[in-house]
């Protein structure tokens, strides 16, 4: 099936940094506390380890030595490393947190195929489409059952409910408007496929209406 | 358990002059259970009002069957069929009422053939509670702000305590606070009351509260199936693990 993911300039490194701070952690319980508040930015599974990786090196973490934490430590019967921020972490994380944001930029397969598609073999072109736009509302419908069900084991402060709704929003708003545009191209090449099909040079038989 | 609603291949057309057919919902199928509550997103004249409508049972299709709890609408007695309508199925629209009356009036009229003039006003007060405009009741509907005639026109539809719930684009030219709270009230509706909703929206709205989302464009409904595998993430790249992990 088509991608449509976005391409982020969000990084998992600030991410996990922030949610390090909050509260040392694994990085398998790391992957699931993304997942949980960043569910439509798609980071893969794998992500915090990763992250974790590069801020070692950094000496933004460290591997934390805390003993009264012990369900973190154990997942399925196997041992796991629970890492904690450095203060040269905390600082860099703050810096990062009131830093001005950059508009990310719009860079993704689906506009690079549409730009270089050419005349030729429109029906693939719409079926890409339509696929996409099924994909969407998939993804959407998936990262809105996790947010009710996020929601319904409550828990949450007011602001942290407040905090929620408005990246809720933000996501939702997103796949909207990319479902909305996905409709809207769809819905011209139908119709541009219509239009070749009936001023085509003369064929015995037409076309079946879809 | 059949389906609350079920559309099977629901085409249809509207003439324009001998020669042209305005094509609105082309071959469109769906299924909502009790308790199920299903949003279809569509733009401006892409068929929303028509498909509700037809789900109804007020609009026949050229094609296609539809069925409320396993009847098909369309083979029952027009008095039957309007039974349905005035008791089973609640559509809900937000324009302004034929009549200037109070609003709580306006929601118990349509109940006092079946319910007398004490048990009409008695679930008219009831579904305004419900939704949180008790306070409207004596208001007519032009002193009315729009978010409390979102909730109003709500009320209007649960009045009947109906089992398939149809909303025409309730939210719309709401703010994100009174938006997500609509979604939460449809979401409860379907939740704790297993009435099935069908939600026709040209905005997903801040808080989507449904359980599936269907995409409605040039007549197609695009339908995300109901529980994708666990696990997989139908947007993954298998490149799309490389391609992290080196930036």
């Amino acid at each position: 099936m088509a991608s449509t993911v976005q391409q982020s300039e969000m990084s998992a490194g600030e991410i996990v940094l922030g949610l390090l701070i909050e509260q040392p952690d694994s990085c398998y319980h790391l992957d699931k506390r993304i997942a949980e508040r960043l569910g439509s930015a798609q980071f893969s599974r794998g992500a915090a380890s990763r992250a974790v990786e590069r801020l070692l090196e950094r000496k933004l973490v460290r591997t934390a030595d805390i003993e009264e934490r012990a369900e973190l430590r154990v997942v399925d019967g196997r041992k796991k490393t629970v890492y904690e921020a450095t203060p040269s972490g905390v600082d860099h994380f703050e810096r990062w947190l009131r830093a001005s944001t950059q508009t990310p930029p719009v860079r993704e397969e689906l506009h690079a195929k549409i730009a270089l598609w050419g005349s030729a073999e429109l029906p693939r072109l719409i079926e890409i489409v339509r696929e996409a736009e099924l994909a969407c509302t998939m993804q959407l419908q998936d990262s809105n059952r996790e947010k009710r069900v996020e929601r319904q084991v409550g828990g949450a402060s007011d602001w942290e409910r407040t905090m929620q709704l408005i990246v809720s929003a933000g996501e939702a708003m997103w796949w909207d408007a990319r479902i909305k545009w996905l409709q809207d191209v769809r819905m011209y090449l139908e119709r541009e496929h219509a239009r070749r099909q009936s001023t085509a040079p003369p064929r015995r038989t037409r076309a079946p209406a879809r | 358990m059949d389906p609350v609603l079920s559309l099977r291949g629901v085409s249809l057309s509207f003439p324009r002059g001998r020669r042209h057919v305005v094509r609105v919902l082309a071959d469109v199928s769906l299924d909502i259970h009790a308790g199920e509550n299903v949003t279809v997103l569509a733009q401006r004249s892409q068929g929303k009002t028509s498909l509700l409508r037809v789900a109804a049972g007020m609009e026949r299709p050229d094609r296609g069957s539809v069925r409320f709890a396993g009847q098909d609408v369309w083979r029952l007695s027009d008095r039957r069929r309007s039974r349905l309508l005035s008791g089973e199925i609640g559509l809900v629209e937000r324009a302004a009422p034929h009549l200037d009356v109070p609003v709580i009036t306006g929601v118990a009229l349509p109940l006092l053939d079946r319910h007398g003039r004490r048990g009409a006003y008695a679930r008219a007060k009831r579904a305004l509670a419900h939704v949180g405009a008790s306070e409207c009741a004596r208001q007519h509907w032009g002193e009315l702000a729009d978010s409390e005639r979102a909730l109003v026109a709500l009320a209007h539809g649960i009045a009947r305590e109906p089992r398939l719930l149809l909303v025409d684009d309730l939210a719309a030219t709401l703010g994100l606070g009174e938006h997500a709270d609509i979604a939460d009230l449809l979401g409860a509706l379907a939740a704790e009351r297993g009435i099935a909703v069908l939600l026709c929206a040209g905005e997903m709205g801040p808080t989507p509260n449904c359980d599936r989302i269907a995409s409605l464009g040039g007549g197609e409904l695009l339908v995300a199936p109901a529980t994708p595998a666990k696990g997989t993430n139908v947007l993954e790249f298998p490149g799309e693990h490389r391609r992290r992990a080196s930036s």
